[in-house]
């Protein structure tokens, strides 16, 4: 066997034709000893002639021809080449530079006082903030101007009048003067600017007033909103909380028992409210984006019959919570929102769980929003607290002092203006020990 | 032993070939080496003169191992592409007229496996053999002609020819190989080994079996012993 290698190499080279004459020789005697080699050689000859006699074949025209288009094409760059590293590179960062700069534009939860800073417009009205539980430290309570709420309730100079109507056309003022019963029960528990057009065009130009006469706004009686009478047994309802000084609601008249300080802890408890007669809720109405503003629906879309103000008021207070404070604030756990009228005694048959001598008299809404976290809160405080500072650069200062009126507010004293002319009372109340007692809502004002 | 450039002395030495493969086969090798280094530097259009020189060689190569034109065409196109866009991969120590055949045996041999692979997958589906399918390989096997004919008379004829590429078919692929490009493209044992990667000592023994295994395919064809 080990002899085959060679023999077959022998046969193969003889049979190709690559022997030298003497090997040739020597291979041709051995085939003449085996008969069934020669006939094996002559088959093979007769095979390789028949394969080496195949036809040969020319590569189609058109086969040649997409070859050569193939040539002249632009050539592809290899995928290391320099070129195309540096395309990669650059699509890369480009990528991860474009994903960076929208992360760092988006706002992310911890940022929201400040989104809210942004999307906020000057103060459109008074807040006051109150101390909502004796157990918690006293909180200073502040309320700024609203610029548009100030700018009606302090009513312009002749001088300035021009310029005010100029202001209230070009953003609805919130209604001061406008039968404010009447109106809530003609629009709901209207907050829409239509209502703020309509009762604004109808605004007289009013003369100069102090500041003090317009805690109650010239508009309105104290302890009750203007042109409605105070239900029976809420004027002169004393306070209900413990250790609130005297007027401190609010109700009481400007400046009654009202904190010079703004809060600045947020762990105390803060009652924040803005002005708005008319529509209640202004505040809300006022300070959402236009875009937010769209989906607040408006009194027609909610359809509210007037037999149902006050769970119509329910329902928009809690709107306004869920979209100006608790959307955009996140507060999720916000457990409670309580919704308090105090303008007739229809209104306040609807209270939840509050007496209606619990409510404020001239309170058209209370907000209590309760257990809200540390972090819940801090937001909201912030929030409030920046819709309540006194802007510099809010309209509302500037028209004042076109007409000379004031041209700063103190905190206090625009608390105590807000608290007078408040409808909508946000309470924020963080989160209680299990023994502490829930906050109750003011009464007295 | 002889060695592989040992001048040929036997009648089949002098055979009568085609010219077809002339072009290339006179084609120096520099002029590949050049138009490569061209290409190289951006010159696209210098691989040109590579493609026309062994366009006709390579296609004629790999009909007779596909034996099919459209295929045969197709892989002729790929080995070119394959070959431009490796081109760096070219070290010259072999020629481009090797290395390209090495690229076209090595494209069709994978085509030949995977159609393999998928007629075996389709068989067993069916329940037949997998080379059922193959009726061009039936229909040699049909015309076989009995061994009283005279093989000669079917030698001289064009379905000789088709008998003869239906029993290479049938061959392993790398003893087709060997014997296309020793039998039909006439390469040397050198070119052989260079582009079929294999040892040059155990070529020729390779080469003589797979001359056996194709005269087993085509038995009938020939004079029985005396």
């Amino acid at each position: 066997m080990s002899e085959q290698p060679n023999i077959d190499e022998l046969l193969n080279d003889y049979l190709e034709g690559m022997v030298d004459p003497a090997r040739a020789r020597e291979v041709e005697a051995l085939l003449a000893g085996d008969p069934q080699k020669r006939q094996l050689l002559v088959e093979l000859q007769a095979l390789r002639q028949s394969v080496r006699q195949l036809p040969r074949e020319s590569l189609p025209a058109s086969a040649s021809q997409a070859i050569q288009d193939h040539l002249a094409a632009p050539a592809p760059l290899p995928l290391f080449a320099p070129v195309r590293l540096l395309r990669i590179a650059a699509i890369l960062l480009l990528t991860l530079g474009g994903g960076l700069l929208i992360y760092t534009l988006l706002p992310h939860p911890d940022q929201h006082p400040q989104a809210l800073a942004l999307k906020s417009p000057a103060p459109s009205a008074a807040v006051a903030e109150r101390r909502v539980s004796d157990a918690e430290p006293a909180p200073a309570e502040a309320a700024a101007p609203a610029a548009k709420g100030m700018a009606l309730k302090e009513p312009a100079a002749p001088a300035g009048a021009a310029e005010d109507k100029q202001l209230t056309d070009a953003e609805p003022a919130p209604a001061m003067v406008a039968p404010v019963g009447k109106d809530r029960r003609d629009v709901g528990f209207g907050y829409a600017t239509k209502s703020e057009k309509m009762v604004t065009k109808e605004l007289p130009a009013q003369p100069n007033a102090p500041e003090s006469s317009n805690a109650t706004g010239g508009l309105r009686q104290p302890g009750g909103m203007p042109g409605m009478p105070m239900p029976p047994g809420m004027a002169g309802m004393p306070p209900r909380m413990a250790g609130m000084p005297p007027g401190a609601a609010g109700g009481a008249g400007p400046g009654a028992g009202m904190p010079s300080a703004l809060p600045t802890s947020p762990a105390a408890p803060v009652a924040a409210a803005a002005a708005h007669p008319a529509a209640g809720v202004g505040i809300a109405a006022d300070s959402l984006a236009s875009s937010d503003k769209d989906k607040v629906p408006s009194p027609a879309q909610l359809n509210i019959p007037t037999t149902n103000l006050p769970v119509a008021q329910q329902q928009v207070a809690k709107l306004l919570l869920a979209q100006q404070v608790a959307v955009n604030t996140r507060p999720t756990n916000a457990r409670q929102a309580y919704v308090a009228t105090t303008q007739d005694s229809f209104y306040q048959a609807q209270n939840q769980g509050l007496a209606a001598n619990q409510a404020p008299q001239q309170s058209g809404v209370q907000i209590l929003v309760r257990n809200l976290s540390p972090s819940q809160f801090a937001i909201l405080n912030s929030q409030l607290t920046q819709l309540a500072a006194p802007s510099p650069n809010s309209r509302g200062e500037q028209l004042d002092r076109t007409t000379q009126q004031s041209t700063r507010f103190s905190a206090p004293a625009t608390a105590r203006q807000a608290a007078a002319n408040s409808d909508l009372l946000i309470i924020l109340e963080p989160q209680l020990p299990q023994s502490a007692t829930p906050a109750t809502l003011p009464t007295n004002r | 032993m002889s060695s592989a450039s040992t001048e040929p002395t036997s009648a089949y030495a002098s055979a009568d070939r085609s010219a077809v493969g002339a072009a290339g086969a006179c084609r120096p090798a520099s002029q590949d080496a050049e138009a490569i280094r061209k290409t190289l530097a951006g010159d696209r259009s210098a691989f040109a003169s590579v493609v026309l020189a062994w366009q006709d060689r390579l296609y004629n190569v790999l009909r007779k191992m596909t034996r099919n034109e459209e295929d045969a065409a197709d892989l002729t196109q790929e080995t070119f592409a394959r070959a431009l866009d490796n081109l760096r991969s070219f070290r010259g120590e072999s020629s481009a007229y090797t290395w390209l055949f090495r690229i076209a045996l090595n494209l069709a041999t994978s085509q030949h496996r995977q159609r393999l692979r998928r007629r075996t997958n389709a068989a067993s589906q069916l329940g037949q053999p997998a080379d059922a399918g193959d009726a061009s390989a039936n229909r040699v096997f049909d015309a076989r002609p009995g061994p009283t004919d005279a093989p000669a008379a079917h030698l001289e004829n064009a379905e000789r020819n088709q008998q003869v590429l239906a029993a290479l078919q049938r061959l392993p692929d790398d003893q087709r190989a060997l014997l296309v490009l020793r039998d039909v493209e006439d390469m040397d044992y050198q070119q052989i080994a260079d582009t079929l990667d294999v040892p040059l000592g155990t070529l020729k023994s390779r080469l003589f079996r797979a001359r056996l295994a194709l005269r087993e395919q085509l038995k009938g064809y020939f004079p029985p012993p005396q």
